[in-house]
């Protein structure tokens, strides 16, 4: 099958899938025995017919659930994602202020995991039972146990507060004037701007919090490609490899990490996934204003139209992800075949 | 600042990336002859531009929804507001008086001895941010417009007043829908901001009667301003930071700081990391234990006021929820089970008042020696009574994991009644419940007892008397509280205009409900915000939380 129908049969199985999240996210929603309104008019105003109408109207409240749910589909056909009850903005706004923070805190962060995780992984392999290995499987250890809450509680109270070498919360200094918006991501923002000043707070800022919540992705990836790697070094090719009199360097580097890789971008796929997840913890810690804080901010006001737009976003990422690492693995991989 | 050598390189690599993009995208930047700080030479970049002088605020998750004044309801926008817009009453004392006050963008005012009608004679020097003179209109336009916009705060217009006229351009008249002396206090809320009606029009705004659906000013004044306060808003990145400039044309003239930032950093550990580094001028929302350590720091002050919120007990009157509470005696005896020291002194540091019942201290007409004192025996005697010597069981479903009045977890405090009541011999089982499904329950009134809060709407009793006095009312329905003689009182003295009289009779609805026993109060919350100690006038005040027209360095 070529990549390309290979791609579309992905699309099509997706739809009824997101479709099925909305049913879903939409049901549980209506059973909370909870009105939306009392999460955003006080009590005063909840005594006041006249403010409860309007509020009804103006988010369909007044309507029957299937009639809601029938408009929600209608509205997510044209792109609609609706509007937010607590913000009175549209969700795809809300998205579209919060998502970069994320993916910027998110992409960095697996960048940190991989660059480092990697490396840790084959050289606790290489050096199998040494005292490298078994500091590597340490540090890995409580990158996978701590939580990652009280690690940014931790790293923020050493590193800005007693070190000071670290900015504090935030994205970027507050005292800096900011460059306008294009694409959300504070560091293309401000090259774009040809804002150096931006560029470097910013840069500075992710450091912190991306370290904390790609910590346990680096964890992940090194026990899982240490694991692949003794397997492979195990393998009779290796043998085959050294006995032809290839340096040891290349050996480990082009014949075994090439093959121990497999695994491992399932566990950086899987990784990027619990990123999304750890970070709600990550961005309150660090004040970072991400999607992971509007969803829980939206979750406990019982914010249909966030929590949806939410959701449906999760779930295209990961759909996304699996994806990617499915391609990727028909490309290291030829035996592999997609299908 | 110390970096190590790693990060200095890396600054230094970005940095240097930075400038050489900078240089290139020069020429494409057009100039800003607007804005006052000059576009920063690359060459500057890495330092803080200008000598600008700056106030950071860190604040916990803020709760705000929207900047509009006349729509907004929230706990964090009022010193907001309160920066960028002005009202036509205040408080005195630099907002340290609570039970009384004065003009401000009124010169006088006058009410009718029936208190039907307030004559406001405006002052004739304010100007607005934009330059435009504040007139009478203005006035018209802003409170019609709150009113008619179906929001939030709508209710304290359109429950209130039946028309309001301007007879000439510095005069404002409001003629109430019934005599209420509470309205004046009411003003002082930052909902009632009188607003540039030029600048606000011109946004889309409109006082009309059907501004729900086609005012389109909101947008717009969340991210600027149209008012008389000393700053104006400049931006607000959601879930991040709201920025105020001063306001050159300030009619008092103008305030110390070029700009304030309202920061919000939700994790209280690094909101106070941030305060000790410097990065933050004040906190806001820090916990008790880290208000503690900070206590000796010489760089810093600690500020405490009293705000008007309450955390209560509530019991049903309905037997078919509780046959023991319809009981008036089991209802009192609880009410002196309670250890209300040992919630406020030993889990709160003392960080409370004890109020007696539904009216926070500090208004008209309370009395701290009201409020009652625990009595096993008493309560003991009561129970037997009642014929319930031998104890009963209940069940309270709260809002678990909740900080109540924001200073304590739901959870830590009904553990604290459920020993109290044990020993009286009252069994409590706990319901922990999701704060929202708790809520739709507690409204309906389905709950035998729970704890709850009421954050204050007005700086008068009014605001809490009829809700929680009068048969059917917002909060009496819940717990099904009838007594017709409380609810006579509280109806009664909102129409009489002397202090004195109405001091007096809120005191006598204090004392019968007091004794009815179906609301009893826990706590009234203090407030504690620790700031730089170079800063001058940081006073706490319940309406705008903090003023920042007084504050300066």
């Amino acid at each position: 099958m070529s990549l390309l129908a290979y791609l579309i049969r992905r699309i099509l199985i997706t739809v009824p899938l997101l479709l099925l999240v909305t049913l879903l996210g939409f049901v549980i929603t209506y059973l909370i025995p909870a009105d939306p309104l009392a999460m955003v008019l006080s009590e005063r105003a909840m005594a006041n017919p006249q403010i409860v109408q309007a509020y009804r109207e103006r988010w369909g409240l007044d309507k029957p659930p299937h009639e809601r749910y029938l408009t929600y589909i209608g509205n997510l056909i044209r792109g609609d994602l609706g509007e937010s009850i607590v913000t009175q903005q549209s969700v795809s706004a809300d998205i579209a202020r919060y998502f970069p923070a994320t993916v910027e805190l998110a992409v960095t962060a697996t960048l940190i995991a991989v660059a480092l995780g990697v490396p840790l992984g084959v050289i606790a392999a290489v050096k199998r039972e040494t005292l490298l290995d078994h500091l590597a499987r340490i540090a890995s250890l409580i990158g996978v146990c701590v939580p990652v809450f009280w690690l940014g509680l931790l790293a923020l109270s050493l590193f800005y507060y007693r070190l000071q070498w670290m900015p504090g919360p935030g994205r970027v200094n507050a005292r800096l004037d900011l460059p306008p918006v294009v694409t959300g991501l504070l560091t293309v923002d401000s090259i774009l701007a040809g804002r150096g000043d931006v560029l470097a707070s910013a840069l500075h800022h992710l450091m912190l919090p991306a370290l904390v919540l790609g910590a346990y992705s680096m964890s992940l990836i090194t026990r899982i490609v240490r694991s692949a790697m003794i397997e492979v070094l195990q393998q009779d090719y290796i043998r085959t490899a050294r006995a032809k009199g290839l340096v040891e360097r290349v050996v480990v580097m082009r014949h075994a990490l090439r093959n121990a890789a497999l695994p491992a971008v399932t566990a950086i796929g899987l990784a990027f996934g619990n990123l999304m997840a750890g970070a709600v913890m990550t961005e309150t810690v660090f004040a970072w204003p991400g999607i992971g804080r509007y969803a829980v901010e939206s979750a406990t006001k019982l914010d249909f139209a966030p929590i949806m737009g939410v959701t449906l976003l999760v779930a295209v990422i990961y759909i996304g992800i699996n994806f990617v690492v499915d391609v990727s693995y028909a490309l290291l991989n030829p035996r592999v075949r997609l299908s | 600042m110390k970096t190590t050598k790693h990060n200095t390189l890396l600054i230094g690599l970005t940095v240097a990336l930075g400038l050489t993009l900078a240089a290139c995208a020069q020429p494409v930047a057009p100039a800003q002859p607007a804005q006052p700080a000059a576009p920063v030479t690359p060459t500057e970049a890495p330092s803080a531009p200008a000598e600008a002088k700056v106030l950071v605020v860190g604040l916990p998750k803020a709760d705000t929804r929207t900047l509009d004044p006349h729509r907004q309801y929230e706990i964090t926008p009022p010193q907001i507001m309160r920066a960028a817009y002005e009202t036509l009453v205040t408080l005195p004392d630099k907002g340290a008086t609570i039970d009384r006050v004065e003009p401000l963008l009124a010169e006088s005012y006058t009410i009718s001895d029936d208190a039907l009608v307030y004559t406001f004679k405006l002052r004739s020097d304010v100007k607005f941010a934009s330059g435009n003179p504040m007139t009478a209109e203005d006035v018209v336009f802003s409170f019609k417009r709150m009113g008619a916009l179906q929001d939030n705060p709508a209710w304290l217009y359109n429950d209130h007043v039946a028309s309001i006229e301007a007879p000439d351009a510095s005069t404002v008249k409001i003629t109430l829908k019934e005599p209420n002396a509470a309205f004046l206090s009411m003003l002082v809320s930052p909902n009632f901001a009188v607003v540039d009606s030029k600048v606000v029009k011109e946004q889309g705004g409109t006082d009309a009667d059907d501004a729900k659906d086609t005012d389109k000013a909101t947008d717009w004044l969340d991210n600027n301003s149209a008012g008389t306060g000393p700053y104006t808003i400049k931006e607000w990145k959601r879930g991040e930071q709201v920025v105020i400039e001063r306001n050159p044309n300030y009619w008092r003239g103008p305030v110390p700081f070029d700009r304030i930032i309202f920061r919000e950093i939700p994790d209280d550990a690094a909101r106070q990391q941030a305060l000790e580094r410097g990065d933050i001028d004040i906190a806001v929302g820090l916990d008790v234990d880290a208000i503690k350590r900070l206590e000796g720091n010489p760089d810093l002050q600690i500020i405490v006021g009293n705000t008007l919120d309450m955390t209560y007990l509530a019991l049903t009157m309905n037997a078919e929820l509780s046959q023991p509470l319809a009981d008036k005696r089991v209802r009192q005896a609880i009410k002196l089970a309670v250890d209300y020291d040992g919630i406020i002194n030993g889990l709160l540091g003392g960080m409370a008042l004890h109020l007696p019942t539904i009216i926070p201290l500090g208004l008209l007409g309370t009395d701290p020696a009201l409020a009652p004192k625990r009595d096993v025996a008493q309560a003991k005697a009561l129970l037997k009574e009642a014929g319930y010597e031998n104890g009963f069981e209940l069940t309270m479903v709260y809002p678990g994991e909740r900080k109540m009045s924001n200073v304590i977890l739901a959870d830590t405090l009904v553990a604290k009644l459920q020993e109290d009541f044990a020993e009286v011999g009252i069994k409590l089982n706990v319901e922990p419940r999701d704060a929202s499904t708790w809520r739709a329950d507690y409204r309906a009134g389905k709950l035998a007892a729970t704890i709850a809060d009421w954050t204050p709407d007005f700086l008068d009793p009014h605001g809490w008397a009829p809700a929680f006095a009068v048969e059917g009312a917002s909060a009496a329905k819940r717990v099904y509280y009838v007594n017709k003689e409380a609810e006579a009182l509280a109806l009664d003295v909102a129409k009489i205009t002397d202090s004195a009289k109405r001091a007096e009779m809120y005191r006598k609805l204090q004392e019968i409900m007091l004794d009815d026993a179906a609301f009893i109060g826990l706590i009234q919350p203090k407030v504690q915000i620790v700031a730089s100690a170079k800063l001058k006038d940081v006073i706490y005040n319940p309406v705008y939380f903090l003023d920042y027209y007084f504050m300066s360095q």
